[in-house]
Formats: C-alpha cells, sequence, structure tokens
C-alpha cells in the first residue's frame, strides 16, 4: 500500500515538472521525506513493578529511559526485580526535526488515581532520523493507597515539524 | 473533465502526506500496589519452672515442646509457651522472618539464664495464604548448677523482623 501511494507521487510531481517548464529551477528544491512512524519494539509496558503502599507520606517510583532501566525509590519500598521501560522505533527522514509528545497521565485502579509523569530518552524535538526511544516515568504513590493494580494507556505521537 | 482529474488527485496526495507526517504508538503503564507486611506479638516466650539442680540445657520448641538435657530437670510446665506472632500483609504472597541471632540474657537480680538458638516452625518461608499468617518460635537455654531460684526475664526485646521475599 505505501508503495502505491508513492508511485502516485511520483507521477503528480512529474506531471507538476510538466506543467511547469518555464519556471525551471522548481525542481531543484523537490525533497523527498519518508513518511515518519513508530511501532513497538521491545516492551509495550512500562511497568512499575510490586510497590508497598507508603504510609506517613507519599513516595514515588522512578523507571528510567533506557535499555537496562534502573528503578529508582522515594520514600517507599518494593518487592521483587520485574520492572520494564517501554520502547519504540521512530521511522524518520534524518535532518528533518520532529517532535515527541508523550502525555502525562494518571494510572487507574481500586484507589485513587497515581499520577505518573514521563521520561524520554530523546528530546522534546530532534532531527535524528531513525532512532530508538525509551519510554519512562515517575509515580506517585499516594500515602495509604489502596492496595491492587493500577493502569493505563499512554499514546506517543511523533510528528515532522 | 481534465481538471476535476487532477483535482481529484491533488485531494488524495494531499490527505496522505497530511497522513504521514504524525504517527503514533500507545503503551501501556502498570502498577501493582501491595500492603505493607506487619508483625504483632501475640504469646511471650515461657520456659515455666525448671529445677536447676546440676544444671543444664532446657529446649523449648516452636509447638511448646521442652526438652532437658544434663542434670537439669523440668518442673511444673503449665505455662510453658513457645513465641507467637500475627504476620498481616498481602495475600498470596510469601515472607520471611529473621529471628534473634547470638545469645540473649534473662535476668534475676544479679543472676543471668543465657538464651540462644531460636527456631521457628516455617520452614523457610512463610505464606500469606489469607491476609493474616502465624508461627511461633522456640528457643533454647543454659541453666548454671545450682542457679539461684527465682523468676529471669529477658533485657530488654527480642528482635524478630518479617519482610516480603
Amino acid at each position: 500500500m505505501k508503495k502505491i501511494t508513492f508511485i502516485l507521487f511520483a507521477l503528480l510531481s512529474g506531471t507538476a515538472f510538466g506543467q511547469a517548464t518555464a519556471t525551471e529551477s522548481a525542481t531543484g528544491t523537490a525533497e523527498i521525506v519518508k513518511p515518519i512512524g513508530i511501532t513497538n519494539t521491545g516492551s509495550s509496558i512500562l511497568d512499575f513493578g510490586k510497590v508497598i503502599v507508603p504510609t506517613g507520606a507519599s513516595g514515588s517510583v522512578q523507571i528510567t529511559a533506557a535499555a537496562a532501566p534502573v528503578r529508582n525509590l522515594t520514600g517507599l519500598d518494593v518487592i521483587g526485580t520485574t520492572f520494564s521501560s517501554a520502547e519504540f522505533a521512530i521511522t524518520a527522514s534524518a535532518n528533518n526535526n520532529y517532535k515527541i509528545t508523550i502525555p502525562e497521565t494518571e494510572l487507574s485502579g481500586p484507589g485513587d488515581p497515581m499520577p505518573l509523569v514521563p521520561i524520554s530518552n530523546l528530546p522534546l524535538v530532534s532531527n535524528k532520523g531513525d532512532q530508538i526511544l525509551y519510554v519512562g516515568g515517575t509515580l506517585t504513590v499516594n500515602d495509604g493507597q489502596t492496595e491492587g493494580t493500577y493502569s493505563g494507556i499512554i499514546t506517543v505521537t511523533v510528528e515532522y515539524e | 473533465m481534465k481538471s476535476l482529474q487532477l483535482f481529484l488527485m491533488a485531494l488524495f496526495l494531499g490527505a496522505t502526506a497530511l497522513g504521514q507526517t504524525q504517527a503514533t504508538a500507545s503503551f501501556s503503564a502498570s502498577v501493582t500496589i501491595i500492603e505493607p507486611i506487619g508483625i504483632t506479638n501475640t504469646s511471650d516466650m515461657n520456659f515455666a519452672a525448671i529445677d536447676a539442680k546440676g544444671g543444664g540445657v532446657v529446649v523449648l520448641t516452636p509447638d511448646n515442646g521442652r526438652f532437658a538435657s544434663g542434670k537439669v530437670q523440668l518442673a511444673d510446665g503449665t505455662d510453658v509457651s513457645a513465641a507467637s506472632f500475627r504476620v498481616s500483609g498481602q495475600q498470596g504472597f510469601s515472607f520471611s522472618v529473621t529471628l534473634p541471632d547470638g545469645e540473649y540474657l534473662l535476668a534475676n537480680g544479679s543472676q543471668n539464664i543465657i538464651l540462644k538458638d531460636f527456631t521457628s516452625n516455617l520452614e523457610g518461608a512463610g505464606d500469606l495464604t489469607s491476609r493474616s499468617s502465624e508461627f511461633r518460635v522456640g528457643a533454647t537455654v543454659e541453666i548454671q548448677p545450682g542457679q539461684n531460684p527465682g523468676t529471669y526475664k529477658s533485657v530488654g526485646y527480642l528482635p524478630v523482623t518479617v519482610h516480603y521475599n
């Protein structure tokens, strides 16, 4: 399907060229930019693992954005060693700025929602073409949070500027 | 007619190009929140009455059994009790117990008895098959020959710690 689209594009360019023979410099600025894309490659789950309810004050758990993420704890404790960051492959033409948007969200479950601030290994705007994007985050766990499993869906958007 | 065709093509191309400047993918984020683990002492350890005689060792098992070795003799055992604890925490998780390590003293004035070799009825980990679980702790006392009669009590607390596995 992508191939067909490309052929149509080439055809139209040719037509435009044919119609603009008088303005010869028009084709000199033509630039083919490959479509931007993003797909889940590795883990599609940002998993904070098993967190013990903080008592007396809220705490936070942070997963870094890296191939081998690190879990940092503030004011709470965890059980087990299972956690993960999410991983994506971005496909884009080099030297074209694109914006990476990862919204803040909340994880919902049996108790109060918990705010989640995402962490990215890439800057907000990049021009480096194909790249691997890792998404970690900082989750705030409320004092006396009701036990259970909490989850949320986050949509990552990449867009040419 | 020609212009209409061109217009349609342009529209098509426009829509495709617009779609290609942006792409999205989603991921899920999750966390499991676990109840903190807690421990409550529900019964103290009591070796009950012992006749020191020539001294020896008395072992108190987690299931309230008493065994003497050496010349010491067991007396009235009505009040014999291993220590017991209730653990509360997240159902379905297992925990392990850290017992007091080394030797502690039971004191009666200036007289002491050594308390050591703590044991529990948990073989390895305990399981929270419900939201609470109980376990018991025994130990051994060393009685000196002719140890003064009296009630000997532990000096300070004997720490028993539970943690999630």
